[in-house]
């Protein structure tokens, strides 16, 4: 053996045999969706002793630009983007509305305490469709005690100027920055302002869809398609989305360990894809078919 | 669970914030703990619901699992598993707990020989043992009694005297809270302190004797009713009186003390009792083996 080796893995080399034939492949199907906006603050909360609302703050990373001939380094800041799930689910319910299917809604309460309504017309509260006939949006989104089929996810945002930069993190680069805002003032002075951070720029988020069925699919994609809003501030005319792209694709994604240095095992992970654009043409006429049958004859 | 020599530490990296309360938790029966955490606050909004914003703690770090296990082929099936997860914790479908598997490395120690010393738990009977000795009897009598009685330290926790006609018990009651030599009184004292230990942990004051359980569904207790139902149970046996104690809603809705308003007084009176039970069974189980052996 060489030198390098430790007294404790000596020990272990037993144990190394375990991995030998140790891959694992997971499966599942993504709904790619590529959207744009000006201005849009899906935001956190404020920090506590500052003014502003921020995102919610992940972690801090070092990365290489191209300066002339040269490598520079900087570092910058990821921030997760928030609400995308939300966003969605509001959305699907609005789109069943329009074609007449009566789905969940997200309140469990008809009134307030002062006899206020919550529940708008042509929706039913949330959960209670589980023991008669299963509402779609039930069946995709799940409530309490009861698991959601899809999962909605992006990959962290950061703002970094250079076109050139190299980092090891899967990032999504776009413009940050914050909007400063005047609540009172007086004789032309702020008394009492303060700030919201805001992002811009093309971004995408994914829809692990492997577990739903093809009409359930169809629902997700013709929504996803007119999807208007994210974040806060739609009426004063942030939070606006253009949906420019969607693509439907089959991933796997293989874990295997491989030996390294001093004995120790590296986990490898590869992606592949493979787009899936019969089923996505399917999935729309299954969900079209679904709609028909369900207006004809309602539950 | 884990045991054994043979074992693995799993190591990865949290790309989105996992949701725990403590950097110390458990998945899938592995040992997990979270280094260099960084805390967050995920704050959460319900727009059909009038209500605050309520927030989530959740953690970014290096994430390591350890599991131990003898056998090599349990320690194959388990780390498939765990390679297999892409999220961990509370809301995955929003994207939280993300996670990228970076390495393992294999251990091979001795397990800890050190064995972790059970303190004993104190079970809650629904009733009294059958065989009982008179002394027995007059001490447990005397503990589930007492708080009914004045004294120089308090009134009644019920406000009424339960009209009992053995009055020499009255007067023995009435000095719980004093130096006697009378034996009786001494050995309660000693499981009524051991009684406040337990239970009398945070200091909580209170101003009215009523619980929060009771001004919360606007209840009433007729203490006239309530002591006069005392007496007729305990003028039958002591079986009655611990089985009427345990089943009352009405001791349920007061404090134990104004000082300590946490623990009802049904569960100090009951504490008490089931205390002097188990101290029987412990000295009955080492005479018997002190008899065996003689």
């Amino acid at each position: 053996m060489a030198k390098s080796v430790s007294r404790s893995s000596l020990k272990s080399e037993s144990l190394l045999g375990i991995l030998d034939d140790v891959q694992i492949a997971i499966d599942s199907k993504i709904l790619k969706v590529k959207v744009f906006t000006s201005i849009c603050k899906p935001l956190n909360g404020a920090i506590p002793g500052s003014n502003q609302a921020h995102f919610l703050k992940l972690w801090t990373f070092p990365y290489k630009y191209k300066y002339g001939k040269e490598y520079k380094e900087s570092s910058a800041t990821a921030y997760f983007i928030k609400g995308l799930r939300g966003a969605l689910r509001h959305q699907v319910m609005y789109h069943c509305k329009e074609r007449g299917l009566e789905v969940c809604h997200t309140s469990d309460k008809e009134t307030d305490r002062k006899g206020k309504s919550l529940l708008p017309n042509g929706f039913h509260l949330i959960g209670s469709c589980t023991e008669s006939n299963e509402c779609i949006v039930h069946a995709v989104f799940g409530s309490k005690r009861h698991t959601s089929k899809i999962r909605v996810s992006a990959n962290p945002i950061a703002n970094i100027s250079q076109k050139t930069f190299q980092s090891k993190y899967k990032l999504q680069n776009v413009h940050i920055a914050t909007e400063k805002r005047v609540a009172l003032s007086y004789d032309g002075g702020a008394i009492q302002d303060f700030g919201e951070r805001y992002f811009a720029g093309e971004f995408e988020f994914e829809i692990d869809v492997s577990k739903c069925s093809l009409a359930e699919l169809g629902l997700l994609i013709e929504s996803a398609m007119y999807m208007q809003k994210l974040g806060r501030g739609y009426n004063a005319g942030y939070a606006q989305l253009e949906v420019q792209s969607l693509t439907l694709v089959d991933r796997i994604m293989t874990r295997k360990p491989i030996l390294g240095d001093n004995q120790e095992f590296k986990i490898e992970e590869q992606i592949s894809e493979t787009p899936l654009s019969q089923e996505f043409l399917n999935s729309i006429a299954e969900w079209t078919k679904y709609v028909k049958k369900s207006q004809e004859s309602p539950k | 669970m884990n045991s054994g020599n043979n074992g693995f530490l799993l190591e990865g990296r949290l790309i989105t914030p996992i949701i725990t309360k403590k950097t110390h938790f458990k998945i899938h029966g592995c040992k997990a703990m979270i280094q260099n955490p960084r805390r967050r606050y995920y704050t959460k909004i319900q727009t059909a619901k009038p209500m605050y914003p309520y927030s989530f703690i959740c953690y970014l770090g290096k994430l390591t699992l350890e599991y131990r296990h003898e056998s090599l082929q349990n320690l194959k099936h388990k780390l498939i598993t765990l390679l297999q997860l892409t999220h961990l914790g509370k809301l995955q479908g929003e994207g939280l707990g993300e996670i990228q598997w970076t390495r393992i490395s294999f251990q091979n120690k001795p397990t800890d020989s050190r064995v972790k010393i059970k303190t004993p738990k104190l079970r809650i009977r629904k009733g009294l043992p059958l065989k009982l000795s008179i002394e027995q009897q007059e001490l447990l009598k005397y503990a589930l009694l007492h708080d009914f009685f004045h004294t120089s330290k308090h009134q009644s926790k019920i406000y009424q005297e339960p009209p009992l006609t053995d009055q020499s018990l009255v007067k023995r009651l009435q000095q719980h809270h004093e130096k006697t030599n009378d034996p009786l009184i001494r050995k309660f004292q000693y499981y009524d302190r051991l009684a406040a230990s337990i239970t009398r942990k945070i200091r909580s004051p209170v101003i009215s004797r009523y619980n929060w359980q009771a001004k919360r569904t606007l209840q009433k207790i007729n203490f006239i009713k309530l002591a006069k139902n005392i007496q007729e149970v305990t003028n039958t046996n002591i079986w009655n009186l611990y089985r009427y104690i345990y089943e009352s809603k009405e001791l349920k809705l007061l404090n134990e003390s104004m000082n300590h308003g946490h623990t009802t007084l049904h569960n100090h009176l009951i504490v008490i009792a089931n205390l002097i039970v188990q101290d029987f069974e412990r000295f009955s189980a080492q005479r018997k083996t002190r008899t065996q052996s003689n």
